[in-house]
């Protein structure tokens, strides 16, 4: 689960073996018609197709992502074969030459209907909301990853159905969470590269009141001790370093999505100059609560 | 001083903090928790009241999910179910602590290379 398993993971999981099974299980299933089909396709795919909420927004950033990512790969070549091909793959002229990646795709969107499959619109929020609101710009190493891998899926859905499912059953089976991990990884440090540049370019034109409130935001943290003290109340044993720095990464996203809720709802209710006030975070914990945002531990998966 | 009484602190102790002092009352979580509520978009200065209500969420929030967390698994706290757990729900924050729990897991590694290095040196 640590990044040390998942780069062991790194280097034992991705053999050229993988790859050929599924490159030959592909071939085998995929004629010229099927190959005309993806086409048609993934010609759709470059207007903005209404086929998730997202969509639209993948196809943009997609493409700078592609751009970005050629350019800073180059040290990744030995194991961002699927780094590439992930992104590609899910891209227009190259979909037909990449049998590969499709299945490597197959095997993120897996990971995408258990976690985004109802928060597509969530993501989509948090994506505009990066560069507006003070939203943790870790976020985009995730979201970009995950664009890619659903862009793949959206074109996926109108072609082999069957296959699709196949991949995912036996991914969902079979696949350790080292393995999604691996993945992630690859695209990551392509992503990764692209992320410091936009958030330095961000950083650099905030003004200061902006730039004031930015540095609260990546400084003010929960100090290790207090919260150790807390869940040791609650589970009368002593967590460990990593659960205590978990639980307090939780506890600070948690009460970010309450007030910068609450705070939308002050400047909807045009009360912008005064400090927020209880109400509008009882309104906010109502609302995320109801929209099943706030799950463990409040309210029901949606 | 609060961090140092907390330190120490013992069963026993936890009764007389609670008692002793009215700024204890506040828990050692406030001050954080008033530059957090700036970064996430409050004025600089916000009500107290406010501050009460997000520190009363905060603690119910830290309670509430060990305690789920606990009926997973083992009756003990384990750091994988946690994250498991949260996996299946939000991306988001899910991403968020994998990140930090590599990037400690990073500088454990460094501050051990450094510390085999130093007798060396």
């Amino acid at each position: 689960m640590t990044s040390k398993g998942a780069a062991d993971d790194l280097f034992g999981g991705l053999s050229d073996s993988d790859n050929s099974d599924n490159e030959n299980e592909v071939e085998n299933e995929k004629s010229n018609v099927a190959i005309l089909q993806d086409l048609e396709m993934s010609s759709e795919d470059e207007q903005p197709v209404e086929l998730s909420p997202n969509h639209s927004m993948e196809s943009v950033s997609e493409k700078d992502f592609q751009e970005q990512n050629a350019v800073s790969n180059q040290s990744d070549n030995g194991y961002s074969s699927s780094a590439p091909t992930v992104s590609s793959s899910s891209s227009f002229s190259s979909y037909y030459n990449e049998p590969i990646a499709t299945n490597e795709t197959t095997k993120s969107p897996d990971r995408n209907y258990d976690t985004l499959d109802v928060g597509d619109p969530y993501l989509d929020e948090t994506q505009q909301m990066e560069f507006d609101t003070n939203a943790n710009l870790v976020q985009p190493t995730n979201n970009s990853s995950y664009q890619t891998p659903q862009m793949a899926n959206a074109s996926m859905f109108s072609t082999n159905k069957s296959r699709l499912e196949h991949k995912a059953a036996t991914t969902r089976r079979g696949s350790s969470f080292t393995d999604k991990s691996l993945e992630q990884n690859t695209v990551d440090t392509g992503v990764k590269e692209e992320v410091i540049i936009a958030r330095e370019l961000l950083i650099a034109n905030l003004t200061r009141e902006q730039l004031d409130r930015y540095e609260a935001f990546r400084k003010s943290k929960f100090r290790r001790q207090p919260i150790k003290n807390i869940i040791t109340e609650v589970t009368g044993s002593a967590p460990t370093e990593t659960v205590a720095l978990a639980i307090s990464a939780l506890a600070k996203m948690f009460i970010g999505e309450i007030v910068e809720e609450a705070v939308e709802i002050r400047d909807a209710s045009n009360e912008g100059n005064k400090p927020i006030q209880p109400h509008h975070v009882n309104t906010a914990f109502k609302k995320l609560y109801q929209e099943g945002k706030l799950w463990p531990p409040y309210g029901q998966k949606y | 001083m609060d961090d140092d009484e907390d330190l120490f602190a013992s069963d026993v102790d936890e009764d007389k903090e609670k008692n002793a002092n009215p700024e204890d009352k506040k828990h050692a979580l406030r001050r954080d928790l008033r530059t957090m509520v700036y970064g996430f978009g409050d004025d600089k200065e916000p009500s107290d009241k406010t501050l009460d209500v997000l520190e009363a969420i905060v603690l119910n929030y830290i309670k509430e999910l060990c305690q789920l967390a606990m009926k997973v698994g083992k009756p003990d706290k384990m750091a994988l179910e946690d994250i498991h757990y949260l996996i299946r729900r939000d991306s988001k924050k899910f991403s968020r602590v994998k990140d930090l729990l590599s990037m400690s897991e990073e500088l454990k590694k460094a501050r051990k290379q450094f510390d085999e290095v130093k007798p060396i040196l």
